[in-house]
């Protein structure tokens, strides 16, 4: 029996006029694409649980084209949401020919129904409790239409992800998932209302032999940690930190704004291999961050920005710096705002994104509620596309603004300068 | 750092010691690379990493690197060559 695992392309941008101001503009086109194009773990994760006789083969469709005349029993498809148009076109294309599809990730799990259409079954939720009782269904000839996990998954439980079915020359930068949930609501995300917001992490071992078995594969490979806020429960990221250091590791996570509170953490986490951190700053108008979390976390920092930036890149890390254009709060002037922002604050790498209403979050909901989404394939979900009506602009002034910002933070002359602060401040470490 | 590599670069000659600066920045074994390797697809060395060398030895030879010159260089030979040419030119 043979199982095609697919990820479907995604998640580039459909803006050609975006696109090419980043290229021409930035030599940090790689470090992106290493954050955009990233490999999810959970085909690696079902596949530790599928049963050795079944061979699986990996597919990533951003390297390799799928062979839809192979001999395949059976196709999993991992999807997020900028990835449901191609997964459905994928899964159409396989039932055509008779060959049992199973569709699972975030996009399916938040819109089940959907899936539905495209394929024999779908995985709501964490897959690791379902996957075992879907393939036993399937031996038996009598899959579900639907496979629910009812409970949140131990990660302590979990083998390491099987990597090794990765095409080991496709990727220099490699996924590594800890942990799973993030205590903070912010309105735009879905991944905290599908993985809840308990942080459940990995024991310390499991991570260690993870990050061996990875480097076996890939000796120089950086890890990013895929956890949403891995350095959220403080207590185990300090012990974590400290076995990490004995390891000749390179490595980028994902955190919140609050690490900049502990000098002596932030140094910690450089002497112990990480290069950079993601930081969602998401604003920095204070009307538009007001609305973003419920307790208004994120706004009760803003003043604190500045400041929390120079404690952080001060120790050699820099900053990935979150940030999304098209809140309710933005106006016209916001774009000249955060342009600024980012350049007077040095900021290593701007991310900077069109809000998204991703199907499953609280703002999905609302922009619902107030009819403001534009009918658009999932395609365009691509955090540079416009997929919603604005509230104090229309869509073509908030491409325009992006594209400022854009030329402005990423010009070769604010490129430079950003080298030159961290030059000054790696030599007085 | 500075205290680290002085330590340990004993009679090494430049371009060992450039290579000993490379690989204790990036955290990767120097046997596992030669000047043909390539800095970023090769070595995954960002251009965060390749500021903080450069800092390194701008600091411990005293010398003034443009990081324009620096930043878009492809393999190991090349960024060595840069390095001691500004050198031998102090």
């Amino acid at each position: 029996m043979k199982i095609g695992l697919i990820s479907p392309k995604g998640l580039k941008t459909n803006d050609n006029k975006l696109d090419q101001i980043f290229q021409n503009t930035s030599q940090d086109q790689s470090y992106i694409d290493s954050l955009s194009g990233a490999f999810g773990t959970g085909l690696l994760v079902i596949s530790t649980l599928t049963p050795d006789h079944i061979e699986i083969e990996i597919i990533d469709e951003n390297f390799d084209d799928i062979d839809f005349n192979k001999a395949y029993d059976l196709i999993g498809i991992s999807v997020m949401t900028h990835q449901a148009s191609r997964a459905y076109e994928i899964a159409d294309e396989f039932r055509s020919r008779g060959i049992t599809v199973s569709i699972g990730g975030i996009h399916a799990t938040v819109l089940p129904e959907e899936a539905k259409r495209h394929c024999d079954s779908v995985f709501i939720g964490e897959a690791e409790h379902t996957w075992p009782v879907f393939l036993k269904d399937f031996k038996n000839g009598n899959v579900s239409d639907f496979y629910k996990s009812e409970k949140p998954v131990d990660m302590t439980s979990l083998l390491t992800p099987r990597y090794d079915l990765l095409k080991k020359e496709n990727y220099k930068v490699i996924w590594m998932q800890t942990g799973r949930g993030c205590p903070h609501d912010c309105e735009f995300c879905v991944a905290s209302n599908v993985y809840g917001h308990k942080y459940r992490h990995k024991t310390i071992n499991q991570i260690i032999d993870e990050i061996k078995f990875i480097h076996k594969i890939w000796p120089n490979a950086r890890i990013n940690f895929a956890d949403d806020n891995f350095l959220v429960n403080r207590k185990f990221s300090r012990e974590l930190v400290k076995h990490l250091k004995k390891i000749d590791l390179r490595w980028f996570a994902q955190t919140d704004i609050s690490i900049a509170d502990d000098k002596e953490f932030i140094r910690e986490l450089k002497e112990a291999g990480c290069t950079t951190l993601f930081i969602g700053f998401e604003s920095v108008s204070k009307s538009s961050l007001s609305k973003i979390n419920k307790n208004s976390w994120k706004l009760n920092q803003l003043y604190n920005y500045p400041e929390a930036i120079e404690k952080i890149q001060a120790q050699g890390i820099g900053i990935v710096g979150a940030f999304i254009l098209g809140l309710d709060g933005d106006t016209e002037e916001t774009f000249d705002e955060l342009a600024d922002f980012i350049l007077e604050n040095n900021i290593f790498i701007p991310q900077i994104t069109v809000l998204t209403p991703l199907p499953g979050s609280r703002l999905y909901k609302r922009l619902k509620k107030e009819n403001r989404l534009t009918d658009i394939p999932w395609s365009n979900y691509t955090f540079t596309e416009v997929n919603y009506i604005p509230k104090n602009m229309t869509g073509e002034d908030l491409k325009n603004g992006l594209h400022r910002v854009y030329k402005k933070v990423y010009s070769k002359e604010a490129r430079l300068k950003v080298l030159k602060h961290f030059k000054n401040i790696f030599k007085e470490l | 750092m500075d205290k680290q590599l002085n330590n340990t670069f004993g009679d090494m000659n430049l371009r060992d010691k450039i290579i000993k600066t490379l690989s204790s920045i990036a955290r990767i074994n120097g046997k596992v690379f030669d000047e043909n390797t390539l800095i970023r697809e090769e070595l995954g060395i960002d251009s965060l990493m390749t500021i903080e060398i450069i800092a390194k030895i701008e600091k411990h030879y005293n010398i003034q690197i443009n990081e324009e010159d620096i930043i878009d260089v492809n393999n190991v030979g090349d960024f060595i060559n840069i390095i001691e040419t500004i050198i031998s030119e102090k």
